[in-house]
């Protein structure tokens, strides 16, 4: 999605550049690094930390379903994977929205 | 995140009454148990004792069972000459425990247990509410 966001970014740069040479590459210098690595680096380590957590809540359960595990670091386990999935989702839902609004825009 | 260090707290306390729960459990369990050989000591009732930790980690101050002591006070005396606890006198002692003071102590870390699992439904409530503000 991220390459996406870039495509479409240089594309309105290099469209804004056919109406004034003037100003050729002047967007794609600062839209399209920006972009990069701000939310794919953004979006990627939000993964990776929900899925270490959502891999150690289902360690837990299976501690807990085994007869060895701890009830209250079961729920404190899950707790925390759903704060981190829903905060995940929320901000996935948001950055598409806002994708979207940019490709629905009129040029 | 605050939200997250009180949740581990509450979590905590949670760790620390259902200790507390189990150390009670026994003193009500072993009221009747004596002795196994003539004139020796009975089950003595024990307690917990709890202390205020600070995690470095998430810079909250947890609770922690600092140690579980036996209680001191004496042992009561009963007259059971049949008893193959009993001394030479046929005394027995029994356990110094009283189950109405244990009863009051289960009802304490009841009320303890229920007010942390409010705490963390109150925490989590937040947490959940500050996410669907991006919604």
């Amino acid at each position: 999605m991220s390459i996406g966001s870039l495509d479409a970014a240089s594309a309105y740069g290099r469209t804004l550049g056919l109406g004034n040479p003037l100003k050729s590459g002047g967007v794609k210098e600062t839209a399209p690094g920006a972009s990069a690595g701000g939310f794919g680096g953004m979006v990627e380590a939000m993964i990776s930390d929900t899925s270490t957590q959502l891999r150690a809540a289902e360690t837990a359960s299976a501690k807990q379903v085994a007869g060895k595990g701890d009830l209250i670091d079961v729920v404190t386990a899950i707790g925390s994977a759903e704060t981190a999935l829903d905060t995940m989702v929320a901000v996935r839902d948001r950055v598409v929205n806002a994708y979207s609004d940019i490709m629905r825009m009129q040029i | 995140m605050d939200l997250k260090t009180s949740l581990a707290v509450s979590a905590s306390g949670l760790r620390a009454q259902s200790l507390r729960m189990r150390v009670i459990a026994e003193n009500l369990a072993n009221q009747d148990s004596v002795a196994r050989t003539a004139g020796g000591d009975p089950y003595r009732r024990r307690v917990v004792s709890f202390q205020a930790e600070v995690d470095r980690a998430s810079g909250g101050t947890a609770v922690k069972v600092s140690g579980i002591e036996s209680d001191k006070t004496a042992f009561t005396k009963v007259y059971q000459p049949g008893s193959p606890a009993a001394d030479a006198q046929g005394y027995v002692l029994k356990p110094n425990v009283n189950p109405l003071l244990e009863a009051a102590d289960m009802k304490d870390a009841q009320r303890s247990y229920e007010a942390d699992l409010n705490a963390i439904e109150a925490a989590k409530n937040l947490t959940m509410r500050t996410i669907d503000l991006l919604k």
